[in-house]
């Protein structure tokens, strides 16, 4: 496998895998599925939203659809990070990446188009629920805003970080169900130290000398520190908050940090990859 | 075409090929010859870069492949031991993935062509996968013809096809092959490229036993000959005073029977009675059998005896 050179067959093997991906998801159900749910739950926030905003008498509301599209991001990071997690898995189980290897196909290229048809399908979701964001601001009088478009643009960062490690640990895993295991193990990691952080932070210190929940809050601080960093999930989290607050450099910063991941876990899923064998085992 | 130097390929310490040193010509079929877990496999997935040896070197085209990946892989034409299919395409929509894959101009045509001289034509729109095992054998070869390739690499491609589709296959093989295009064809049943391999490698426990012309390797085969000989009962040293003599190739016994394998050029038949009966043993019963080139291979590799010794020239 040779990096640097032979960029114009790599392209093109890239654009066939990443086409036939993307073709395969958008006549599934998969996607349908996840778009109905995040329009259900968008829907469900916007009216409470507004059923708040009348009660109250309030005629200016801050971020109304901050929250729906936080959701709706999150619904389809799950559901792509599901779908890349299952992606090589399955091919590989299959037989038919040893097939693909056979021809003008290297590790590289066959990574760069799973990750592609991954990203691309995040767009078109995007494509399809943006529209109703407008329209519902039409028809509600709320006025679009311009953070929200910031929002967006940033999620496909995020969104492409969660679907890179998705990737990396379809790479690593034998089968279908060792990835969806891998993947579920990673996730529940990530929440568990978020949730047990937040639960922590708020309990009282209770000893006056030595307090061993001093040591357990210290170390999820930590942990949590850590997370925050590795966890892709958190960057559009914060991001969101960042675009909220207006805080331009953090905003960039996880733009910049979600970038280096990508490339970072895409590498590493081609090493992976190279590594662990295309063929079935 | 095809080289390779001291490939070896090892698990765990149990080399699956050793020290494998092939060499294939530009324009010739080579038949890649073993029994059912020699290597023969093992090899061609290293050859494709997608094993990586434990030692050796790889060169197609006369080149690296890790050199050349791109340009090396456009000219290969593969078809592997299993024939993976996706579940969601039909036949059409498979070789269309592929021929897109490859590069490949007025692929319809190209498509509905080859699919015609497999007599899958009518099957295009049929799901791949519902294919019966010798269809989805002739849809891989097909797949691997797309492009033209210059080097066709087919692991055991008639395994599992019926008599008819072994002589279209044979067809299709042989026709490339008068276009100049070079075949690597491996297969565990001698008949089956018997009639079309110019050369063949014949591997055993991941060791290369033989490599010849088809003729030359009759010629050799014929020169051995199989002798059955049933005792009353075997002496103690008779075995060992058959070995003196120098037309013996190699004695097995088995209860009170000997089977002897000597070199058919010089009918030892008389001496070896005498030698027995020098000995005090009585014979029973004794049949001479001539060995068929498939006989001839089944005792190769079955009894591992190399044919390197015997041979004249490199
Ligand atoms: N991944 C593997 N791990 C361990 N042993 C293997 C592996 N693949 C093949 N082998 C062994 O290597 C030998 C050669 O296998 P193979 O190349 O498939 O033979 P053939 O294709 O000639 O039937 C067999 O003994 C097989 O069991
Ligand atoms: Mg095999």
């Amino acid at each position: 496998m040779s990096w640097g050179s032979d960029w114009g067959p790599r392209w093109r093997a890239v654009l066939l895998i990443q086409r036939r991906d993307l073709e395969a998801m958008i006549f599934g159900w998969g996607l349908y599925l996840a778009l109905a749910l995040a329009f259900l739950a968008s829907l469900l926030i916007l009216r409470n939203d507004l059923a708040f905003v009348n009660e109250s008498g309030l005629s200016v509301f801050a971020n109304p659809f901050a929250l729906p599209f936080f959701i709706t991001a999150l619904i389809s990071s799950f559901f792509l990070a599901i779908s890349s997690v299952t992606t090589i898995a399955r091919e590989k189980g299959q037989g038919t990446l040893e097939v693909l290897f056979y021809g003008p196909v290297d590790h590289v290229s066959y990574i760069v188009g799973k990750y592609l048809a991954q990203v691309i399908t995040y767009l078109v979701m995007m494509a399809l629920y943006v529209p109703s964001f407008i329209l519902h601001t039409l028809l509600t009088n709320l006025v679009f805003p311009a953070g929200l478009a910031w929002a967006i643009l940033l999620s496909v960062f995020t969104v492409s970080a969660v679907v890179a490690l998705g990737i990396f640990l379809s790479t690593v895993a034998r089968n279908v169900r060792a990835s969806l295991f891998l993947f579920g193990v990673t996730t529940l990691a990530f929440l568990g130290i978020q949730v047990g952080h937040t639960i922590l932070v708020t309990l009282p210190a209770q000893g006056r000398y030595y307090d061993p929940m001093l040591f357990l809050k210290n170390t999820f601080a930590i942990l949590n520190q850590t997370a925050l960093w590795l966890s892709p999930y958190s960057y559009l989290d914060r991001g969101m908050e960042a675009v909220v607050r207006g805080s331009a450099g953090v905003y960039l910063a996880l733009f910049l940090l979600s970038a280096v991941y990508t490339v970072g876990f895409l590498g590493l899923s081609a090493i992976s990859l190279r590594h662990r064998g295309v063929r079935r085992k | 075409m095809i080289r390779t130097e001291g490939l070896t390929k090892e698990y765990d310490g149990f080399a699956a090929v050793k020290d494998l040193n092939l060499h294939v010509e530009p324009g010739e079929i080579y038949g890649f010859l073993g029994p059912n877990g020699a290597g023969k496999t093992t090899t061609i997935i290293m050859l494709l870069g997608i094993l990586q040896p434990t030692r050796g070197c790889i060169f197609l085209f006369g080149q690296a492949l890790h050199q050349y990946y791109f340009d090396i892989k456009r000219r290969l034409g593969v078809v592997g031991e299993h024939q993976y299919l996706y579940d969601d395409m039909t036949a059409y929509e498979y070789l269309s993935f592929f021929a897109d894959l490859y590069h490949v101009d007025n692929k319809a045509e190209r498509i509905g062509k080859l699919m015609e001289a497999v007599g899958l034509d009518k099957y295009l729109q049929m799901q791949a996968s519902d294919y019966s095992r010798g269809m989805q054998q002739k849809l891989g070869l097909v797949r691997a013809l797309l492009h033209d390739p210059d080097l066709l690499i087919l692991d055991e491609p008639v395994l599992g096809l019926d008599p008819h589709g072994i002589i279209e296959v044979r067809r299709l093989i042989q026709e490339q092959n008068r276009r100049g295009k070079t075949i690597f064809i491996s297969s565990h049943i001698l008949s089956e490229i018997e009639r079309t391999a110019h050369r063949v490698g014949i591997i055993n426990h991941g060791v290369l036993v033989a490599e010849d012309s088809i003729t030359n390797l009759r010629n050799r085969l014929r020169q051995q000959m199989e002798l059955e000989v049933e005792f009353q009962e075997i002496r103690p040293g008779l075995v060992e005073a058959l070995y003196s003599l120098p037309f013996i190739r190699e004695v097995a016994a088995q209860g009170n029977r000997l089977t002897i394998q000597l070199d058919a050029a010089s009918d030892g038949r008389a001496r070896i009675s005498a030698v027995i009966s020098a000995q005090g043993g009585i014979i029973v019963d004794m049949r001479t059998k001539e060995m068929s080139l498939e006989e001839a291979f089944v005792t190769i590799t079955e009894k591992h005896v190399s044919l390197w010794t015997e041979r004249g020239s490199p």
